[in-house]
């Protein structure tokens, strides 16, 4: 798990429990930038370092547990190019085990990346108030992403 | 060689896959992937559409001399060669300058598709340029127990991935796309 996140989390070096009580360990977590050594305590990383090692830490530790994987947006606070890399892990580990992976997002990378696959578009109905989906097909002569159709807000029926 | 970072731009997720494996092998680090959606019409259009953009980006980044664009774009029953010409002439539609000899930019066309490089790759016999081992029931037979399923597939793009300037018995789309990946350190 450390080397993913290592790849991932500029400068980590170490993820560590130290104990806080009796009862409770934090998490704390060791930057290196060369000759400088910097000791985090978790409440101190950036929202985006908290949510990258907590992805990373999910897909090492649970996914030979689960069944299928469901992530709701997960690209909040992180940089675009951070977001691929995690995806293309799960997508190889999933498709090899044949396990089914939902993604819910609003991000463009995450949406071009897995149009590939399947993407589909859940929208509010005006009129009845209930929740219609449809599958988000391109038109790959025109070449149009995924992304720009969603942006469009189609399909729309 | 050094290693490069690369773009990889293609048709599905299968083509994405074997690449990474590829580049894996050769330390190289993938950058972005940039694939086709699912969708109606025809994918090696998309990916055409898209190959002047990419170009342009990687031209833009000319200081970076790392960073290098590896795309790869199914022949289909045109042919590898004539799919270089189209590749060339999405260029020229967007204005923009064929790639000079040295550019990190390569273009690998599997003929018939993708399957068909794997199962040569893999050291399946009598495999043929001329039609789909994806699409002609006949033909799909052949190569069954190489896609069967995710498991299969991981294996047979990393066994492709190590058989990669490897095997000899070559179809000719691999060769002209052996010479190709020279281009990106490959």
């Amino acid at each position: 798990m450390l080397r993913d996140v290592r790849d991932a989390v500029t400068g980590l070096s170490q993820l560590r429990l130290e104990p806080i009580s009796s009862e409770a360990k934090e998490l704390r977590v060791r930057m290196s930038f060369g000759q400088k050594v910097h000791e985090l305590r978790w409440s101190q990383l950036s929202e985006g370092q908290r949510l990258l090692i907590a992805l990373y830490g999910m897909f090492r530790l649970s996914f030979s547990q689960a069944s299928g994987y469901v992530l709701d947006e997960i690209e909040n606070y992180v940089a675009p190019s951070e977001i691929q890399p995690f995806l293309r892990k799960l997508l190889d580990a999933s498709a090899e085990a044949d396990k089914q992976v939902i993604v819910i997002s609003h991000h463009p990378e995450s949406i071009n990346y897995l149009a590939a696959d399947s993407i589909w578009r859940m929208w509010r109905d005006p009129v009845g108030g209930h929740t219609r989906i449809a599958k988000v097909e391109a038109d790959l002569d025109s070449g149009e992403t995924a992304y720009d159709l969603v942006k469009r807000g189609e399909p729309d029926a | 060689m050094p290693s490069f970072r690369l773009t990889i731009l293609c048709e599905d997720r299968l083509t994405e896959r074997f690449l990474r494996r590829l580049c894996e092998q050769y330390h190289h680090q993938v950058q972005d992937v940039v694939v086709s959606p699912s969708g109606n019409g025809d994918a090696s259009a998309w990916v055409k559409k898209q190959y002047a953009e990419q170009v342009k980006k990687r031209r833009s980044k000319n200081y970076q001399k790392q960073l290098g664009l590896l795309v790869c774009v199914d022949g289909d029953e045109v042919g590898y060669s004539a799919r270089q010409q189209e590749m060339n002439q999405a260029l020229q539609a967007a204005n923009i300058e064929r790639r000079t000899p040295e550019e990190p930019i390569a273009v690998l066309v599997p003929t018939w598709s993708i399957e068909t490089w794997l199962a040569a790759l893999c050291g399946k016999s009598d495999i043929v340029e001329d039609h789909s081992y994806k699409d002609e029931a006949a033909y799909r037979s052949q190569v069954r127990e190489l896609f069967g399923d995710g498991a299969k597939v991981s294996a047979t793009c990393r066994r492709a991935a190590e058989a990669w300037q490897v095997t000899t018995a070559l179809l000719p789309s691999l060769v002209d796309a052996y010479a190709e990946a020279k281009r990106v350190g490959m």
